[in-house]
């Protein structure tokens, strides 16, 4: 089982390793190369994307290379243009050495909107190394077309998320209110429960009061009583006198 | 009865051994049977090249006179060693001697040479003007660019130097 897991990788790397044995044979005379294709941009506006522009120096001898970033053109008036990251911008390629260019453009969303497109040239020079004056030195380069799309704005979770758990969280306190699990008058009981000094004193005042008022109450009770007791001793008095 | 119990008993167990020998020996089959001669698909992705090959990297005007022509008769191959056909591009710097200079455009260049007189077409600045040649170099093929140029009238003497740049879009 193993041996038919590798088997097909083992093929593909032969084959690819062949073929690119022959290929360099082929142009063993051209020094500086890339893949080719254009380097296609779809970005939301705000964002950033990155894609790689491979070269190589299929020569005998090392290749010192400078990359000159894509000057943006677009037929629609007043737009802000793409903003063009570009490592490495120099270097010198081995032979037989390849390199990876990363490419990264930003959208800038001032004066922006979806659907507007850009298009560029991405040049790679061999850099001369002749001083002679009196002369024209003569660069040989490869060219790469760049091509840059903008799309609807780029989605931020955050900006979703952060509210949304917000409102969930308002919510579920609403709710637990409304049980009675939390209750929002809590801490004014408390202080009720343990009144200060002043309120004492009122307390005290109040209750004196209403003993008074109880004590008022009794005397009347009394009073009546008396009244009754000395009607009745009267009329008894005057049951006796009948007699 | 005993006897009977025992026949019942072997019948079942006729019956159970039967119906898991119809289960199992399908799924043996599978296995024991299975095809070892796995089909390997290989897949292989070419990809295009675009290569640059100049025959030269100097262009020696010699002394141009003011006002005077160098004949775009100065040559320089571009070679197309990739798999795929390039369009060549073009542009320059401006001539430049110390303090003094003249615009690149006094730089004629053309697929055919030119004994004398202004022919051909001016070369860009090298701002983002690349000239398209509408040039299309095949597979293998090689194409020789003729340059000349032309020295503006009261143009300060001196030694002056340019850059040109040959490019090979893909």
């Amino acid at each position: 089982m193993r041996i038919n897991t590798i088997f097909p990788y083992v093929a593909l790397v032969s084959v690819v390793a062949l073929f690119a044995l022959g290929l360099s044979a082929s142009i063993i005379n051209a020094q500086l190369g890339e893949i080719a294709g254009p380097l296609n941009y779809t970005i939301g506006l705000g964002g950033t994307s990155t894609l790689n522009m491979t070269i190589f120096n299929s020569g005998t001898a090392p290749l010192p290379f400078k990359v000159i970033p894509p000057l943006f053109r677009t037929a629609i008036a007043n737009t802000t243009k793409p903003i063009v990251s570009i490592a490495p911008l120099s270097g010198v390629l081995a032979p037989s050495q390849s390199q990876k260019i990363a490419v990264t453009i930003t959208i800038p969303t001032q004066n922006n909107k979806p659907g507007y497109a850009w298009s560029g040239i991405m040049q790679v020079l061999e850099t001369p190394n002749s001083t002679q004056q009196g002369v024209a030195i003569i660069e040989g380069g490869v060219a790469k077309g760049v091509n840059v799309t903008a799309a609807q704005p780029v989605f931020n979770p955050l900006e979703v998320v952060i509210p949304a758990v917000i409102i969930i969280i308002i919510a579920a306190i609403a709710v637990l209110w409304k049980k009675g699990v939390i209750k929002v008058g809590a801490g004014v009981k408390k202080k009720a429960a343990a009144p200060s000094k002043k309120s004492a004193t009122k307390a005290k005042r109040t209750t004196k009061k209403a003993k008074a008022g109880t004590r008022k109450r009794t005397t009347t009770k009394r009073k009546a009583s008396r009244k009754s007791r000395s009607s009745s001793s009267s009329r008894a008095r005057a049951r006796r006198r009948r007699r | 009865m005993a006897m009977t119990n025992i026949k019942q008993c072997i019948a079942l167990l006729a019956l159970s051994i039967t119906i898991a020998a119809a289960l199992i020996v399908p799924e043996l089959g599978g296995i024991a049977f299975a095809n070892y001669s796995n089909t390997v698909t290989a897949t292989l992705n070419v990809p295009a090249i675009c290569t640059v090959a100049l025959s030269t990297t100097l262009v020696n005007f010699g002394s141009v006179p003011i006002t005077g022509n160098a004949p775009t008769a100065n040559a320089v191959g571009d070679t197309n060693d990739g798999n795929i056909a390039s369009n060549i591009l073009l542009d320059g710097t401006n001539w430049i001697s110390g303090g003094s200079n003249f615009f690149v455009s006094n730089t004629i260049w053309d697929f055919t040479t030119h004994a004398g007189g202004v022919k051909g077409n001016t070369l860009g600045l090298a701002t983002g003007n690349l000239v398209d040649t509408q040039n299309v170099i095949g597979i293998g093929q090689l194409v020789n660019l003729f340059f000349g140029t032309q020295v503006p009238s009261q143009q300060a003497a001196g030694t002056y130097t340019q850059t040109i740049t040959i490019e090979n879009l893909c």
